[in-house]
């Protein structure tokens, strides 16, 4: 009996008809990246969903144990590989605390490294937004998106010759100097790029069927979004204003003018993935801003301090440091025994905590609805599973 | 009343959204003079002048007569990918760096990441990254590339390696052999 | 000339039964396979460099002048993959379903004219036959997707099987609309009706036959399974709907099913609505009415030509779009359609009866006045292009992205 094929006849007691186990594998093409969801549904409802990660884990705080701190900077590239800038930030800053109050970051690394971010988070929501759209169907906003990013991309490998692990924010300022040509381009990016952003408004956000499938879809409550520890866009679209770089300036965030957008349930409930989606729309605008003041006010100057040799050996203590990436809080904790490796270094990622609100928040959902969740949680599993 | 009111004006938007959508994807169809793509690998359409910037960070070369054998790039590597072996002392066929000679010198490009740390620390600044993207090859070995003679390393390379490790030996014996003498004359 | 006096020529006077039933297949089966596959080469061709257009990028280049033969390279590396029918799958089913798909599709084309004497089968139930065997690519899609063993393909095949059947309704609708309007279901007949000028056509006809063709054209949308219709294929979730575990060439016969689909539905709203293979331009019809070779030739052109327009705005249509979730699609099926439709039809049997077109048409129910024909069609045929138009351009004028909109030159 056991060498035969399986019968394809069924008996009616064998049919169960209650829940469905399904497997949203690790290769999905809407899981923007290796997560694994396994959702018990029953027919097109989700009754419970659970995301397993670790799929791309690789070791990166083991490594930064074995290579020196210079070396680590490159590692930290390849977390959040859709904001290479922010995490190269956020370590360099870090290892920067440990020297404590006598380093002084040059104004013009300073400039260039807002510059950088901003740029770089323009670039990370140009993508959440392309990707969102793709998973809810409509497949040109993704195109047109791309086709932006690539203006930001071409920038910044003419920056720093790398198109998305840059490597280029170090310790002590930041690897090369920007020229007036690469400027130029800069501020011909900013020309272009504002009638952009009414386009994606005009095709996807004020489209009907757009807003018919994620309004009133993945409500997020403000107390459920502080327990887990949801940060950026997420908790922004839950209507709480929270922004490091407002609360809790760090560099020259505190020089610049711009605002922090936040959901209101303009379309839907407040927090649902309508608001967090809207979030990011206009964040690009205002990272926009905040690169054209930085571009008109940047100083001439040194990229690098003195301070901090060619062979890194930060002095030994702790520093934690955070900072606000495209995704949420991103923070640094290093430790240091004053040696050229680094004994200790743990990222706390905000994808991780963003992702560990899923099962809150899509039961009752349908499975095209999770799908839409998943891609307003915006999540990167590089940084989930480090 | 006014739910039927609100059911014409659901009709009316999606409409209206619906052109506007389209109105959107039209006005990009009809202007050819938006495509962006660029055929690089094509026969007779590829572009004829530059678009990689200067600071790409492409596949390595070395211009070796800098070179001083100091090792410095070999160290910064994270990956370790580069291997250079080479003497202060000459030997037959050797290639003449800067009061070196260098055997071998290669970078595997395969477990390289591109991140630019062995051209920093260059003191010589004699190791840099080129505009060279295209590494396709049938086999693993040719993405180990020979920094000295700008070719994947070869069979023949490694014979050459093997045979230049005893000249080395050879020729830094004698040079020590020759430095204890003039030590002990002096 | 006819199938039949074709098969006397080519067997004889007295063939017999079978050899002039497979005669006769033959005679059908393969202008009818010539000229899908074309379809799919060039509906696929077009949908390619439409979606490169749109997105600012080339399409296929490389293969023939502009990619033209791309679709050639594509089916010939179709042909040369493995099949593999996965483990546990029901295999009978597995490769029946792609045929069941395909030949709904197939048999269709048996009633769609290209020209006034170049139809295969002028049934005189031509309108019903196709809403009968247009259902069979139903069961081909539930199939595929139980089938294969697989939890999405399933989720896939579902959602086909409710959103292909409940859209037969609306678009059912609309046919009975333009049955009430035609007084006959043959297609020919129908055509026939719309001769003379552009207003003659029953879009033009009564107020509601413009609202008839919408709801008519986005049913066929739902029916051929494409964007914004098309969640059992939805490629995001469900990695490919219903014919994810397809490769080789029982996945290109699915493709194919789809193309021809959209073409028969295409050809289906160009005979209704659009006047067929009649130009529009009165003095050109009666000029080549006469010759059976060139009035044929025209009829033709003139119908493929409105089928591909058609089915170039399903394309333009599929790449601006998102994707409409099930709950929301029924909703738009049972509320808003389905009220739609009986709408039009109630008031176009009402027109039928009440307003006086015996001015108009003749007994044999052609227009009686060549140039004139149908007035109520000449004020609905003003209305709709001068006052569409200029809806569209200020809902588009109004918008941020057009202001600010910075094109290269």
């Amino acid at each position: 009996m056991s060498s035969e094929s399986p019968t394809t006849v069924v008996n009616a007691g064998d049919l169960r008809t209650e829940e469905m186990l399904l497997n949203m594998g690790p290769q999905h093409p809407a899981t923007h990246g290796v997560l694994r969801v396994m959702v018990r549904t029953d027919g097109e409802l989700v009754l419970d969903c659970e995301p397993h990660v670790g799929y791309l884990h690789r070791c990166f705080e083991k490594h930064c144990e074995s290579v020196t701190t210079l070396q680590s900077v490159l590692y930290t590239d390849r977390l959040d590989y859709l904001t290479a800038m922010g995490n190269n930030w956020g370590f360099c800053m870090a290892v920067e605390k440990l020297y404590g109050d006598e380093l002084v970051i040059p104004e013009r690394a300073q400039y260039i490294r807002v510059i950088c971010q901003e740029l770089n988070r323009i670039a990370s929501h140009l993508l959440a937004i392309g990707t969102y759209g793709m998973d809810i169907g409509a497949i040109t906003p993704f195109l047109y998106c791309f086709r932006e990013r690539e203006k930001i991309l071409t920038i910044f490998e003419h920056i720093c010759g790398q198109r998305l692990n840059y490597n280029y924010i170090r310790p002590g300022g930041v690897a090369y100097d920007i020229d007036e040509g690469m400027l130029r381009l800069i501020s011909e990016f900013c020309a272009y790029f504002g009638p952009k952003v009414d386009e994606y408004d005009d095709l996807l956000s004020t489209n009907d069927i757009f807003v018919q499938r994620t309004a009133h879809v993945g409500v997020l409550p403000v107390k459920t979004a502080i327990d887990f520890g949801c940060t950026g866009p997420v908790l922004r679209g839950s209507g709480v204003p929270r922004d490091l770089r407002k609360d809790q300036p760090y560099g020259i965030y505190d020089r610049f003018e711009f605002d922090v957008p936040v959901g209101s349930g303009e379309r839907g409930t407040l927090g649902d993935c309508f608001d967090r989606y809207m979030v990011r729309v206009r964040e690009m605008r205002e990272s926009l801003r905040i690169v054209q003041q930085a571009v008109k006010g940047i100083p001439a100057g040194e990229i690098r301090s003195s301070k901090i040799k060619a062979k890194i050996r930060p002095p030994k203590g702790e520093a934690y440091t955070r900072i606000e990436n495209s995704r949420g809080e991103l923070g640094f904790y290093v430790v240091s025994e004053g040696k050229e490796v680094l004994y200790r270094v743990k990222c706390r990622a905000p994808s991780f905590h963003n992702i560990s609100v899923l099962p809150e928040i899509s039961r009752g959902a349908m499975v095209a609805d999770l799908i839409a969740i998943i891609g307003s949680m915006d999540i990167v599993l590089g940084e989930v599973d480090r | 009343m006014s739910t039927l009111s609100a059911w014409f004006g659901r009709i009316h938007q999606s409409a209206k959204t619906v052109v506007i959508g389209m109105g959107i994807t039209w006005r990009y169809m009809v202007r050819p003079k938006e495509i962006i793509t660029i055929e690089y690998g094509s026969k007779n359409r590829a572009p004829k002048d530059r678009y990689i910037p200067d600071r790409h960070r492409g596949i390595h070369y070395l211009e070796s007569e800098k070179c001083i054998h100091c090792h410095i790039c070999e160290k910064a590597c994270p990956v370790d990918c580069i291997v250079m072996d080479g003497s202060r002392e000459p030997f037959s066929g050797a290639w003449q760096g800067d009061g070196s000679y260098i055997s071998k010198f290669t970078l595997d490009l395969n477990k390289c990441i591109f991140c630019n740390l062995c051209c920093e620390p260059c003191p010589k600044d004699c190791i840099h990254m080129g505009q060279e993207f295209d590494m396709s090859g049938f086999t693993r070995s040719h993405g180990v590339k020979n920094l000295l003679t700008d070719q994947p390393w070869s069979a023949a390379d490694r014979a050459r390696e093997a045979e230049a490790r005893t000249l080395i030996e050879a020729a830094e014996a004698e040079a020590k052999a020759r430095k204890a003498a003039e030590k002990k004359g002096a | 000339m006819d199938t039949q006096t074709l098969v006397q020529w080519v067997l004889g006077e007295n063939p017999g039964f079978w050899p002039q039933l497979i005669g006769v297949v033959a005679a059908w089966a393969l202008p009818i396979t010539v000229w899908v596959s074309l379809v799919g080469l060039i509906s696929i061709w077009l949908e390619r460099k439409i979606s490169a257009h749109i997105q600012c990028r080339l399409g296929p280049m490389e293969v023939g002048p502009h990619g033209a033969l791309q679709t050639i390279a594509d089916g010939v590396k179709l042909l040369a993959k493995e099949d593999i029918i996965p483990d546990g799958a029901d295999r009978f089913l597995f490769a029946l379903a792609p045929i069941l798909a395909f030949a709904g599709t197939f048999v269709s084309f048996a009633v769609i004219p290209f020209g006034p004497d170049l139809i295969i089968a002028d049934l005189d139930a031509g309108l019903y036959f196709l809403a009968a065997v247009g259902s069979l690519e139903a069961i081909g899609v539930i199939a595929a997707g139980w089938a294969s063993n697989n939890k999405w393909s399933l989720f896939g095949s579902v959602r086909a099987a409710t959103q292909v059947v409940s859209y037969e309704i609306p678009m059912g609708l609309a046919f009975v609309t333009v049955a009430v309007v035609a007084g006959t279901l043959s297609i020919t007949g129908i055509v026939e009706q719309q001769s003379g000028m552009i207003w003659n056509w029953y879009l033009f006809r009564n107020p509601v036959m413009p609202i008839a063709f919408i709801s008519y054209y986005i049913a066929s949308l739902a029916e051929c399974k494409r964007a914004p219709f098309d969640l059992p294929e939805a490629e995001s979730e469900l990695v490919s709907g219903f014919h994810t575990e397809y490769s080789g060439m029982r996945f290109a016969i699915f493709f194919l099913a789809e193309y021809a689909a959209m073409y028969v539905v295409s050809a289906l709203a160009s005979v209704m609505f659009l006047g067929g293979w009649y130009t529009g331009i009165a003095p050109l019809d009666r000029a080549v009415a006469e010759s059976g070779l060139w009035a044929n030739a025209l009829g033709a052109l003139v119908i493929i030509t409105k089928s591909f327009a058609l089915i170039f705005v399903q394309m333009w249509l599929r790449w601006t779009l998102p994707r409409i979730r099930l709950d929301q699609m029924m909703t738009l099926c049972l509320k808003v359609m389905v009220p739609i439709g009986m709408f039009t039809l109630v008031i176009a049997a009402l027109w039928q009866a009440l307003v006086p077109e015996g001015a108009a048409l003749d007994a044999a129910g052609h227009p009686a006045h060549p140039v004139v024909g149908s007035v109520t069609g000449m004020l609905v045929f003003v209305f709709l292009i001068v006052g569409g138009s200029m809806w569209v351009r200020s809902t588009i004028r109004a918008t941020t992205s057009f202001k600010t909109a910075n094109y290269r030159a």
